[in-house]
């Protein structure tokens, strides 16, 4: 039979041989195993040593690390606060954050657009987080590849802002959907904007399940409400070192 | 561009599956909702597979729309001559 077409006349003798044919092998492994190994390492590690954690992530500029600023001394009372800053370049935020009471360190990516478990690992290194402490880990700002990486963190947080529109949370489906917590952030801002906030929080809960806080850093809605959600985070702490 | 650390990871999976033989085919599933674009992640794996058994392999991308897949992103299979 024909090789080419399946026509069934004789090959023409002289033609190659046709390659052997492969063998097929099933592999199903997840092309973050390794990642999400480290993660695992990473929350044992956490847990173990009675660590609360955290895993901050919104677009560029969504107020995230300005929210932070303001949720530290509201936090500090319950033990200390250890900050992971991810940015591509820059120890601003870093440096912010430690003005405001937090003991920090910044991980620059330099080309890479998320922070991933081993960045993550190396800064715990470093840290070296006391039991009792929360560590919060604010992610490079970008809702698209963080949202594929498990850092190791017990929870996640995610920060939209007003100016960026009522659509995000189906826009960028993955990470709404992997929050265990959103934020909308500048909510002092909405006379401004034509923000529908309803349809926002109705975006959201198409996507997942987390529930929604309304934050302005610039005039403090919210930020009690979202200090004693992570306290309940903290709450896990006091627990694992039970 | 996180398309090149993923296609990174298929060379190390289906390399190291290999065994040393020729990889001439490689399946992935990527789910709806997991941010990764098909083309940017064939351009990226052809990048990560030269000089490896996986260099000739041409990468199937399945884009899978379960609902409960949305996430997923798995090499499915190989093969190899
Ligand atoms: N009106 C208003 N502006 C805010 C608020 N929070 C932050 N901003 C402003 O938004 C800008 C960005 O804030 P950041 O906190 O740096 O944002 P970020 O999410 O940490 O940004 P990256 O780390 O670069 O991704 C700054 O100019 C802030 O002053 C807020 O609640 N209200
Ligand atoms: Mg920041
Ligand atoms: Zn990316």
């Amino acid at each position: 039979m024909c090789g080419t077409c399946g026509c069934g006349e004789a090959e023409p003798s002289g033609a190659p041989e046709p390659e052997a044919p492969g063998r097929t092998v099933r592999l199903e492994e997840a092309i973050l195993g390794r990642n999400d190994a480290l993660a695992a390492e990473n929350r044992r590690r956490l847990a173990e040593a009675g660590v609360a954690s955290v895993d901050l992530l919104g677009s560029p500029g969504a107020g995230k690390t300005t929210l932070l600023c303001r949720l530290i001394p509201e936090l500090a009372a319950a033990g200390p606060i250890l900050v992971v800053e991810g940015d591509q370049a820059t120890d601003g935020d870093a440096r912010r954050v430690r003005k405001a009471g937090a003991r920090a360190i910044q991980v620059n990516t330099g080309s890479g657009c998320h922070l991933d478990a081993a960045m993550v690992a190396g800064a715990l290194d470093r840290l070296d987080p006391p039991p009792g402490s929360l560590v919060v880990i604010e992610n490079v700002g970008n809702l698209i590849c963080p949202a594929m990486f498990d850092l190791g963190a017990a929870a996640r947080v995610v920060v939209a802002s007003t100016p960026e529109g009522e659509e995000k949370p189906l826009k960028y489906p993955h990470a709404f959907r992997s929050a265990d917590l959103v934020l909308l952030a500048k909510v002092d801002l909405l006379p401004h904007l034509r923000f529908d906030v309803a349809r926002f929080e109705e975006n959201v809960r198409a996507v997942g399940s987390a529930e929604v806080i309304r934050v302005s850093a610039l005039d403090g809605t919210g930020v009690t409400e979202v200090a004693r959600w992570l306290l309940t985070v903290g709450g896990e702490r006091v627990d694992a070192r039970a | 561009m996180h398309e090149l650390g993923l296609a990174r990871e298929i060379v190390r999976i289906v390399t190291r599956a290999a065994a040393g033989a020729r990889v001439v085919r490689v399946v992935v599933r990527v789910g709806a909702w997991s941010c990764v674009e098909p083309t940017a992640l064939g351009l990226c794996f052809d990048l990560a597979a030269a000089g490896t058994p996986a260099a000739e392999a041409s990468l199937e991308v399945k884009r899978t729309e379960a609902p409960s897949r949305l996430d997923e992103l798995v090499v499915e299979e190989m093969e190899v001559v």
